[in-house]
């Protein structure tokens, strides 16, 4: 077992830079060998020989690459999934390829950081979604394989939706908690879908279920919320409301980067753990900024092989809170997002009527 | 015409003041068409121009105070000479009900579209963009209180500005009144104005997407009295309007030895990222992403190599001429900017087709251009102009004459 996955939340900041940098540099190198467009980039930039001594030094591209170029290191004929990113109709989504290795210490590494918050038994799991949204396999969308990596934690699993109309079900939810007394159940789903199909739902028919050992597990973003004025406090204090979940985590992750995700602790604070890091950078000089400004996340993972997506530029922005000092006692960066960043006013000659056509 | 009112009803009436905007359209296209440089459209224009340059309202926004000197009484009478009749004895007069869909990423641009049509004779009806300025409501409440003036009594029904969302029935109930059709706003905008039919002896004028580019010649360059000036005259080409104008220089070539070249393209960014600095406030942090996705995108796709002195701010990808062609990558703005470099002007011949609207130059002179121009190898260039005017607009553009479309000429045989 690496130093790695011995201690994931227990590796202090010197180490893990050392040991966390000496592995990008290896990575960097691999993917400037195996992956051509990803070469072309560092080639651009004046990057050929080099050996990457500072976190902040590895190199980075941006995420959006993925959607508009396909990045592999690998063979065809080495490719055994391909994942895809959600998006609406029309939108670019990205696509990330795996070979059995990357896949494979993906779901292990999202074991052992997972395996921290929820114990190592497998638990009775709700899934706050329908069935239908994994049934389609050849869709890797991000809710699919979110579910779906998620799973490996579940023992039984109950999914809260309806196929048909997205309705909560919930007389078979009640039977499900029935059966299941007195153990944690592990409630799961996409930060949006939680609030609207299962808290809202149960607020406008004025119910209410109680799961006080249940650990509620979410991801997926906050912009729908915070359109809605929902910040993570009041997310929480409805899930308690109506649900007596105390234990309530959200976390970080992208497609281009699954496995080694960022999980918010019981402090409210988003943790890297040992595989994977936080840098915050300034858009204006791409200079990394110190704890406590906010600025532009790149996230750096020792995990992707088989893809150049071991050091990322994100279109989120964030700031780190600080560093081996979480009041959880967790070690490493704990940090939180703010959501995207603001999209751009159209300005070139053609947006007279952008939008408005059709 | 029940019909029609209640279709007008859902319009925005931005000038004249009032919500009758049926009655005001009904009253537009009653007005006489007027010969050209009338009394009544001079004294507005230069009352305008004044207002522009006088009042200390418009001082934060160099870009009307630019039009302000622009429209002064003088320079607007200088244009009359360039609207001789074609035919002897011919006469000339506007073309009637000129309809204007104004772009919304150069906010002056529809007041030169709504004032030469006024020059021109004709009565205008202009949809403005939805996206609303400071700059374009501080022109209107200037327009709207010299109208309210009873020297300018004149001229009260012959200029309506209005608002509406995307609707194609408005677009064809207005478009079925006018003899004359202004679309600016690119590809797009003229596609969705294009779905309403256009009367049969109405005309379209059309401002569809261009690119801009600068040529120079890099010993004159290096040779100038004051590299700095001349950069920072290409900053105000390149920088206002996000980069996103048509005019707006995006590629920049080079000519000479390719070390002398490499040396005018050194001083010249360099000394670019000192004047940008005023513009780095304009730029957000998505800009700031979608420039590196290009930086990145242009290494895989074109072969392009970051310029050392590549900065946020001043983005300058070196690639080779024969992929340096707009069409095949999207322009992100903001300075951003493909550079390249040539031994002989002919090497940029396939580049300047016809989507190549100005060519912004220094130390190559006017007969130089001329002749290449002549020779007939390049499609585009409806431009030539010194560093530093890439974005001053002119009564020619895109290559016509603007007074000449608005207007329509009569032969007299007798």
């Amino acid at each position: 077992m690496s130093i790695f996955e011995d201690r994931v939340y227990s590796l202090g900041r010197e180490d893990k830079r050392r040991l966390l940098t000496a592995e990008l540099d290896a990575l960097t190198r691999h993917h400037f060998r195996s992956c051509e467009p990803y070469a072309h980039i560092l080639r651009a930039r004046g990057l050929g020989e080099f050996a990457i001594k500072d976190l902040e030094d590895v190199p980075f591209i941006p995420v959006r690459l993925f959607k508009t170029h396909d990045l592999s290191s690998i063979s065809s004929a080495e490719v055994a999934k391909t994942l895809t990113s959600s998006g609406t109709t029309g939108q670019a989504v990205s696509r990330i390829f795996l070979d059995k290795e990357t896949a494979s210490v993906q779901s292990k590494t999202l074991v052992r950081i997972m395996q921290n918050f929820l114990g190592k038994s497998r638990l009775p799991m709700v899934v706050v979604d329908h069935p239908g949204v994994i049934a389609n396999r050849d869709a890797f969308s991000a809710r699919g394989a979110g579910i779906r990596g998620m799973s490996t934690f579940g023992r039984k699993i109950f999914y809260a939706l309806r196929d048909e109309d997205m309705s909560l079900d919930i007389e078979g939810m009640f039977k499900f908690i029935e059966e299941n007394p007195d153990q944690p159940i592990l409630f799961f789903g996409f930060t949006f879908m939680v609030w609207e199909y299962l808290l809202q739902e149960l607020v406008r028919t004025d119910r209410r279920i109680s799961v006080p050992q249940g650990i509620l597990v979410h991801s997926g973003g906050w912009k729908k919320l915070v359109d809605r004025r929902v910040d993570n406090k009041t997310f929480k204090e409805a899930v308690r409301d109506r649900t007596d979940i105390s234990k309530v985590h959200d976390f970080y992750g992208m497609v281009e980067q699954v496995g080694s995700v960022f999980v918010e602790c019981e402090a409210g604070h988003l943790h890297a753990p040992a595989h994977s890091d936080i840098i915050i950078r300034s858009p204006s000089t791409w200079e990394a900024l110190p704890h406590g400004q906010a600025g532009v996340i790149q996230v750096v993972s020792r995990l992707p092989r088989s893809y150049p997506g071991h050091s990322l530029l994100t279109e989120d922005e964030g700031m780190i809170d600080g560093e081996d000092d979480c009041e959880c006692g967790r070690l490493g960066k704990h940090f939180r997002v703010f959501g995207r960043i603001a999209e751009a006013e159209a300005r070139g000659c053609s947006d007279t009527h952008s939008g408005q056509t059709a | 015409m029940t019909s029609e009112t209640d279709l007008f009803s859902t319009v925005d009436l931005v000038l004249p003041n009032g919500t009758d905007c049926g009655g005001v359209i009904a009253d537009a296209v009653a007005a006489p068409t007027w010969p050209p440089f009338s009394q009544g459209a001079v004294d507005f224009i230069s009352a305008l121009s004044n207002l522009l340059l006088k009042d200390p309202r418009f001082r934060q926004h160099p870009e009307l105070v630019a039009f302000g000197y622009q429209m002064r009484r003088k320079a607007v009478e200088a244009l009359a000479p360039s609207l001789p009749p074609a035919s002897a004895g011919g006469l000339i007069r506007g073309r009637g009900l000129a309809l204007h869909f104004a772009p919304s990423n150069v906010d002056t641009i529809f007041l030169y579209s709504l004032l030469l049509s006024l020059l021109a004779g004709n009565v205008s009806i202009v949809r403005l963009s939805n996206k609303k300025s400071e700059q374009v409501d501080l022109v209107i409440d200037a327009m709207r209180s010299l109208c309210a003036r009873p020297e300018h009594a004149s001229i009260r029904n012959r200029m309506v500005l209005i608002r509406y969302p995307h609707d194609q029935r408005l677009t064809d109930a207005l478009t079925a009144l006018c003899d004359l059709r202004v679309v600016w706003g690119g590809d797009t905008g003229v596609s969705a104005i294009r779905q309403s039919p256009l009367p049969y002896l109405a005309r379209d004028i059309v401002f569809p997407d261009r690119w801009s580019m600068a040529v120079i010649d890099a010993a004159a360059f290096l040779s100038a009295p004051d590299i700095s000036e001349l950069a920072r005259l290409f900053v105000n080409d390149a920088y206002w309007f996000g980069q996103m104008a048509c005019s707006s220089p995006r590629i920049i070539v080079w000519r000479g030895e390719e070390a002398v070249c490499a040396t005018a393209a050194d001083s010249m960014f360099r000394e670019m990222l000192k004047h940008a600095q005023p513009f780095a406030g304009d730029l957000k942090s998505i800009d700031f992403v979608n420039k590196r996705v290009f930086e990145d995108s242009a290494a895989i796709d074109l072969g392009a190599k970051l310029h050392p002195a590549t900065t946020n701010l001043v983005s300058v990808l070196e690639v080779t001429l024969d992929r340096m062609d707009p069409s095949g990558y999207d322009h992100v703005g903001g300075g951003t900017f493909l550079n390249g470099h040539i031994l002989d002007l002919r090497e940029t011949a396939k580049l300047m087709h016809r989507k190549l609207q100005t060519v912004v130059t220094y130390g190559i002179p006017a007969s130089e251009w001329r002749e290449y121009l002549a020779s007939g190898a390049i499609a585009g260039v409806d431009r030539i102009v010194p560093l530093g005017a890439a974005l001053d607009f002119a009564a020619v553009w895109d290559g016509m004459s603007l007074m000449r479309e608005f207007t329509r000429e009569t032969t007299i045989g007798v």
